[in-house]
């Protein structure tokens, strides 16, 4: 998995690439917890490049954004497509998380 | 009044409430705990019914009664409603089948001691505490050991079989007896209760919750893995297209078409379900699908027209089983609740 944080417009846009699954969630969750825990509250997640999500991988991604909320800011997720996108639907969790079609939109929103 | 009323009715609707809300899943939703409460109560009248036959009739002993026949026909009543549970796949981990049980447990005790609050005039405190803390709490864990006994057995015996219910039923019925035998004292014995089920409880939901995480993680990764390979847009190149063609000289044309909706279709109902119990599982309710009701019904014309013979020749891809019928309904009663 890779995890790559840049800062843009006021928002912390992290890019997640490769696989979100049982093994890589641990380490999503925690450096999304260290994020939060520095300040860094309005996240963009930036999944154009995600080739696959487990359950664990939605698991960390909800506790992000629950975090996030409770710190005052908020997580959107942007860029999602193919497998990736249909499960973030199918699962409802677009429904939970505001999603954007690329991370300049989410940015603008 | 009050305070016996307090002291024998509200003690096992609290453990009632803590067991429902320690459930981190929220499996039982809030019709169903009320529609087993209710059905408690049923169980109760119906009991009464049989307690008055028995005694009018003279063909046992009050306290042969008591002790011997009593516990036999409140726990299988009791277990009755359990079973119905399971075997409609209302429940579908241990969990939820401790939860529903107890539920019931907890409507046949309401009614038991309304019933003593009307017609005993006695003042003693400690009697009405017995009632709340032992007899009422009793009730509630034996049906839950019912459930839970059925549902851990079932997975190697059956769901709803006979040989996975009986074990637990005989288990509640022996406990259930040897507390009216009144071997202890009522006070001694309502100690014993308080210190043994709520452990033993907690045992269950912490091994049923990593069973239940467990099934969620695994069965969630072969859906996203099936719904990888149906939008590849390659199909006839991957597994599940060699395996359908394998298939041709078997099936008609129409109803291999069906198949493959069938399993798309149950992947991507399968995938909501989970996706429900991650969100529940973070306290979160996610808005209802409209579309979920017209997808079921879809779903249940697609299984009747490809057969049972089609079924099978899926199994290899997709897992019917007792667990995806019941996550089926689960996503049914959240549409339900939420429209």
């Amino acid at each position: 998995m890779n995890f790559e944080t840049r800062q843009e417009s006021g928002w912390t846009v992290v890019a997640v690439g490769g696989r979100l699954d049982t093994t890589s969630s641990a380490e999503f969750d925690r450096r999304g917890q260290e994020l939060v825990a520095a300040g860094s509250t309005r996240i963009v997640l930036d999944l154009s490049e995600l080739e696959y999500v487990s359950s664990a991988g939605l698991r960390a991604v909800l506790t992000t954004a629950k975090s996030a909320q409770a710190a005052g800011g908020k997580l959107a997720i942007a860029g999602m497509k193919g497998v990736t996108k249909e499960v973030f639907s199918i699962s409802g969790f677009d429904s939970i998380l505001p999603t954007y079609a690329d991370v300049p939109t989410a940015l603008a929103s | 009044m009050v305070v016996r009323a307090l002291l024998s009715l509200t003690p096992v609707a609290l453990f009632l409430a803590a067991l429902w809300a320690l459930d981190s899943y929220k499996l039982i939703r809030p019709a169903l705990l009320a529609r087993a409460v209710a059905a408690g109560f049923a169980v109760a009248i119906v009991s009464y019914g049989f307690a008055k036959l028995f005694l009018g009739a003279e063909i046992v002993s009050a306290t042969s009664l008591s002790r011997y026949v009593a516990p036999a026909y409140e726990e299988i009543f009791k277990a009755l409603v359990v079973v119905w549970a399971i075997r409609t796949k209302r429940v579908g981990f241990m969990v939820d089948a401790a939860i529903l049980g107890f539920a019931v447990g907890t409507g046949f005790a309401t009614v038991e001691n309304i019933y003593y609050l009307v017609v005993v005039q006695e003042s003693n405190l400690a009697l009405w505490g017995v009632r709340g803390f032992g007899t009422a709490i009793l009730h509630g864990s034996m049906a839950a050991i019912v459930g839970i006994v059925a549902q851990a057995l079932g997975e190697s015996r059956g769901q709803g079989s006979l040989r996975a219910i009986v074990p637990g039923l005989a288990l509640a019925v022996v406990v259930h007896s040897a507390y009216n035998h009144v071997v202890l004292a009522p006070l001694a014995s309502t100690a014993l209760l308080l210190f043994t089920i709520p452990p033993l409880l907690m045992f269950v939901f912490q091994r049923s919750e990593k069973v239940l995480r467990g099934w969620l993680d695994v069965g969630f990764g072969s859906d996203v893995e099936l719904l990888g390979m149906l939008r590849s847009g390659e199909i006839a190149s991957t597994r599940i297209g060699q395996y359908l063609r394998s298939l041709r000289g078997r099936f008609p044309g129409e109803v291999l078409a069906d198949m493959l909706c069938f399993l798309q279709l149950h992947v991507e109902l399968s995938i909501k379900a989970k996706g429900l119990l991650l969100l529940q599982e973070a306290g979160l309710e996610p808005a209802a699908d409209p579309q979920i009701g017209e997808r079921l019904r879809e779903l249940a014309i697609l299984q009747k027209s490809i057969g049972t013979t089609g079924r099978l020749a899926l199994a290899p891809l997709v897992n019917t089983g007792s667990r995806e019928i019941w996550q089926l309904r689960l996503l049914e009663s959240h549409a339900a609740a939420r429209s």
